[in-house]
């Protein structure tokens, strides 16, 4: 359990003046700088999380679209196994903090599991998972103990902590208690979730240096016609309008419209965004806006951001995300 | 935006002369235990009744508070974690909405709560009936309140056939609850607005459904041994008499012995959970070990489709 004490015996903790409460240091549990180094290391075996669907833009349950309906799910996960082809879904073993909850299936990790409290684990219900519903990261097992969970066996975990077989009891069927078939049923609502992740694969041919020529050729027609400068006419490419005059000009010459420059979110992005780094961004969007809070950040990212970094490749998807993940939380840089 | 109550749980309380930790951090501290001490009082005048009907008539407030933190202090220090819990409003929240589904479930396991939920999911699922500003009538019955005295709505609903499985109180779950076979119950709740030629208020059709129900109890419980469904005579006399025999050890079981949901469709699956509601989906699950093993299935949306996840 997660308390000892009963309602009326914390009561009597107020009744004395020479009380305080201990700051947090750098490194616990639940430090601010501590759960966003975390998020920015990424995910990794042996993690324990607590995994949300609150605003997390999927719905899992298409019968009737009421994703946000304010009943938000939580779960606390073991991360088993990331996957290194789609590092947007992951391999969880769910944790329960609430020990009515064990079964006969489960094993309780009497001491070794991070949060400092008991814990249920049900190796035997893992299940795959959208990376984005981790929320917040809580430390991790030792090897060993988290090796012990993943094979459903007490004897392999580490000697310094303790392990042991559940057992079933009436505990677990009390409304009160989220027990193993509620898990279940999180868990496959959030399973579903998985085929809801935008689609991977979708760019034309690979080469992200294509050129579209219809677009060359109206930015061309920028210089000749309209005798713009570079700066201005990145500046139409990049979305500033024309002006009436302008557009009038253009039409003349043939170019009634800009065309749309087809943009299809690179897999690089789409993955990058998934990621539990950019969650505080992704839940501030999701309150503010409509669709998927990662597609937009990562539309943001390669689309308006990326073009004003320097470098290649990774460094500069990382660099454009961190950018759009700033824009939405107000953050300078 | 004051964090009051996220500091206190996060944070280690500890008496400054001696160093001695009192509360451990992730604990709720004393600034929690008043708020919900406050709040369990406040709504407990409105749900006293639920006590004594459970055989409790002395359980005060403050008992009260303490079970309520003994059901709920598991949950309530996961969600501590989560992505909702902003400030002390989202806290006070979110606490308050925790002790108000608490006085509620307690007062559904209570006899007259379990029937008034049964009525009113009944009434919500059967097209027969319609709610017109608060009270339920008959879709093509009067839109005016009832002024049917309700002796006579209860000797109405006295008249319907409820056909109950005397067994179910010493079944394996202990969920144990019926309301007669498939429709019995509906029909008597058709019965009894007929009779009322207008709309009733919820409360009085529970207590007519409860008057019909508890009448039948007392018989069952009389004569126990000749309602068993193991006892192959009876059960052939109602096969006979066209009743489908399916043990109904409480409504969500009833239903889902009528509800066949294709397993291999996810989402179908996933609407029925959501419709259904927990009971229901609890008992799904227990009966159904394939939706576990669903969990690891290829979603079909991997990296460059049709690749194993």
């Amino acid at each position: 359990m997660t308390n000892t004490y009963s309602l009326t015996d914390l009561l009597q903790i107020h009744d004395d003046d020479d009380l305080d409460i201990v700051p947090m240091g750098a490194d616990d549990l639940d430090s601010p700088e501590r759960i966003e180094r975390q998020r920015a290391e990424g995910v990794k075996r042996g993690q324990v999380w607590l995994a949300s669907d609150y605003g997390c833009g999927l719905n899992g349950n298409a019968d009737d679209g009421d994703a946000d309906d304010g009943d938000a799910d939580s779960l606390y996960v073991m991360i088993a196994d990331t996957d290194a082809d789609d590092p947007r879904t992951v391999r969880v073993i769910p944790l329960s903090n609430d020990l009515r909850a064990e079964t006969d299936d489960a094993l309780v990790v009497e001491q070794g599991a991070p949060l400092g409290i008991p814990m249920v684990a049900w190796p035997t219900i893992p299940a795959i998972i959208p990376v984005r519903l981790l929320y917040k990261p809580l430390k991790q097992f030792t090897p060993a103990t988290a090796d012990a969970i993943i094979a459903d066996d007490p004897a392999k975990a580490d000697p310094s902590d303790t392990v042991r077989r559940g057992k079933d009891s009436d505990r677990n069927d009390s409304p009160f208690v989220e027990n193993r078939e509620d898990t279940i049923a999180i868990l496959l609502a959030w399973h579903a979730m998985c085929a809801e992740l935008p689609q991977l694969g979708a760019e034309s041919d690979g080469d992200e240096y294509a050129i579209d020529e219809a677009l060359v050729a109206y930015t061309n027609a920028l210089k000749t016609v309209l005798h713009l400068s570079p700066q201005d006419y990145l500046a139409v490419s990049r979305g500033r309008s024309l002006t009436s005059a302008q557009q009038k000009a253009m039409a003349k010459a043939g170019f009634p419209e800009q065309p749309r420059k087809k943009e299809t979110i690179d897999d690089a992005y789409l993955i990058m965004a998934e990621q539990p780094q950019w969650r505080i961004a992704a839940d501030k969007l999701a309150a503010t806006g409509n669709g998927d809070p990662r597609m937009a950040l990562a539309h943001k990212a390669q689309f308006e951001l990326a073009a004003r970094r320097s470098g290649r490749g990774a460094d500069v998807v990382a660099s454009a995300m961190r950018a759009a993940a700033d824009g939405v939380l107000g953050k300078r840089r | 935006m004051s964090r009051e109550y996220l500091d206190e749980f996060f944070g280690e309380i500890r008496v400054r002369s001696t160093g001695e930790i009192r509360k451990p951090s992730r604990r709720f501290g004393p600034k929690a235990a008043a708020f919900i001490m406050r709040r369990v009082a406040q709504s407990f005048p409105k749900y006293k009744t639920i006590w004594s009907k459970a055989g409790l008539p002395s359980m005060t407030a403050e008992d009260c508070a303490n079970q309520f933190y003994t059901d709920r202090v598991a949950s309530m220090a996961k969600e501590m974690d989560g992505p909702g819990m902003t400030d002390d409003l989202a806290f006070e929240k979110y606490v308050s909405k925790c002790i108000v589904y608490w006085f509620l479930s307690r007062h559904e396991r209570t006899d007259e709560g379990k029937i008034r939920d049964t009525v009113r999911k009944r009434l919500e699922r059967d097209e027969r009936f319609v709610r017109r500003n608060g009270r339920w009538g008959l879709v093509d019955g009067p839109v005016e309140a009832s002024t049917a005295r309700e002796s006579i709505l209860k000797a109405v609903a006295s008249q319907y056939p409820i056909d109950m499985d005397a067994d179910n109180g010493r079944r394996e779950r202990r969920r144990a609850q019926n309301y007669g076979r498939t429709g019995q119950l509906e029909n008597l709740l058709a019965g009894v607005l007929q009779a009322a030629e207008g709309t009733l208020e919820l409360s009085t059709l529970t207590r007519a459904a409860a008057h019909r129900i508890t009448a039948m109890r007392t018989v069952l419980a009389k004569n126990e041994t000749d309602w068993s469904l193991d006892d192959e005579e009876h059960r052939t006399e109602l096969e006979n008499r066209g009743y489908d025999i399916v043990p109904m050890e409480d409504e969500a079981i009833a239903r889902y012995d009528a509800q066949h949901v294709d397993i291999s469709d996810v989402t179908g699956l996933l609407a029925a959970m959501k419709h259904n509601g927990r009971e229901w989906t609890r008992i799904y699950i227990d009966k159904n070990p394939g939706v576990a093993q669903m969990l690891l299935d290829n979603m079909d949306n991997g990296p460059r489709n049709g690749e194993e996840l």
